[in-house]
């Protein structure tokens, strides 16, 4: 990702002040659009992933979102707006998949989708998931970090808990649905 | 459908795999909550969430092409903005009452040639042929 690292940019764009963007020119140097798809697209992808957990998902979705924001993307905002109006699209972009995808009256979510999203996704990811599996009885804990964390299979886990492996799979339904209510509550 | 074990199983292992689960219909709103709790924690498998090198070169041949088509597309001429009409408008009865005020003496001029010059709306003509004339115009 030789562009997206570029120095001059990325350190333009995670500044956090307020500045105008580079106006379109297509003659000279990339056009704002570009700028500014080069400055979020992963920010904007590791924001998708942590709430759908899977790979084309995660790149259709951050595609809808670019290709929904591009059209109506002004060059005369500051970074912190755009990049404000990038996750807004994304939030919504992932409302709709949700309800798209499970016919579920996803109305309560709507909660988490006015909520500011974190600057930087991932690590805030990586705390989020330790401070809801510290809330969870050992054994839930324990099979969730193996299963997602370690990537162990249903086996692998069964032989590490001496358990079943039905039993691992009934321990890790009421782990998520447990985790699930927790998150619930908390947004 | 109530959700049960194994259907929750199956969609943690296409998360683990990193395939797109199955659309099944959930129960309801706590089994899309333990999906989505799913999701998060395989986001925070190490090394997980990262975009790849492929799916960013094409969004950026994504992104090139559609800057490419709209720069390559004309600009559309600026319409005039109702509030810059209604200036030029008045702009225009203004000037017709300062003729009609002014008439005795610009006939005057018109003795020496001078009047024939003048214009008394130099905008009406240059409107009627823009509206007249073929080509870009056209598509205001």
């Amino acid at each position: 990702m030789p562009e997206e690292h570029r120095t001059g940019t990325a350190a333009f764009a995670s500044s956090g002040k307020v500045v105008a963007l580079p106006q379109a020119d297509p003659t000279h140097g990339p056009d704002h659009v570009t700028w500014a798809y080069q400055t979020h697209v992963t920010a904007i992808y590791q924001y998708i992933y942590s709430r759908v957990g899977n790979r084309p998902d995660a790149e259709d979705l951050t595609a809808q979102v670019f290709m929904k924001a591009i059209s109506g993307m002004r060059s005369d905002v500051s970074v912190p707006e755009l990049r404000s109006w990038l996750y807004r699209v994304a939030q919504t972009t992932l409302a709709d998949h949700w309800r798209e995808y499970y016919a579920e009256d996803t109305g309560e979510l709507d909660d988490d989708v006015t909520r500011p999203p974190a600057p930087r996704e991932n690590p805030e990811a990586v705390l989020r998931v330790d401070s809801l599996l510290a809330t969870l009885p050992e054994s839930y804990r324990r099979v969730l970090e193996l299963r997602f964390l370690r990537g162990y299979s249903v086996r692998e886990t069964a032989q590490e808990l001496n358990l079943s492996e039905t039993n691992v799979k009934v321990l890790q339904f009421r782990a998520l649905n447990r985790a699930g209510r927790d998150r619930g509550r908390a947004t | 459908m109530n959700d049960d074990p194994e259907q929750l199983d199956k969609h943690v292992e296409d998360l683990l795999q990193d395939r797109r689960p199955e659309r099944t219909p959930l129960a309801d709103e706590a089994a899309l909550r333990a999906r989505q709790t799913a999701a998060m924690l395989r986001a925070a498998k190490p090394g997980a969430g990262l975009p790849s090198k492929e799916f960013l070169e094409r969004m950026q041949g994504s992104i090139h092409e559609w800057v490419d088509e709209r720069s390559a597309r004309p600009q559309p001429a600026v319409r005039p903005s109702r509030r810059s009409l209604l200036l030029t408008g008045a702009a225009g009865i203004a000037a017709g009452v300062a003729a009609a005020v002014g008439r005795p003496r610009t006939s005057n001029w018109s003795k020496t040639g001078a009047g024939k010059r003048s214009k008394p709306y130099p905008s009406c003509p240059r409107r009627r042929r823009s509206r007249s004339a073929p080509g870009p115009s056209r598509d205001f």
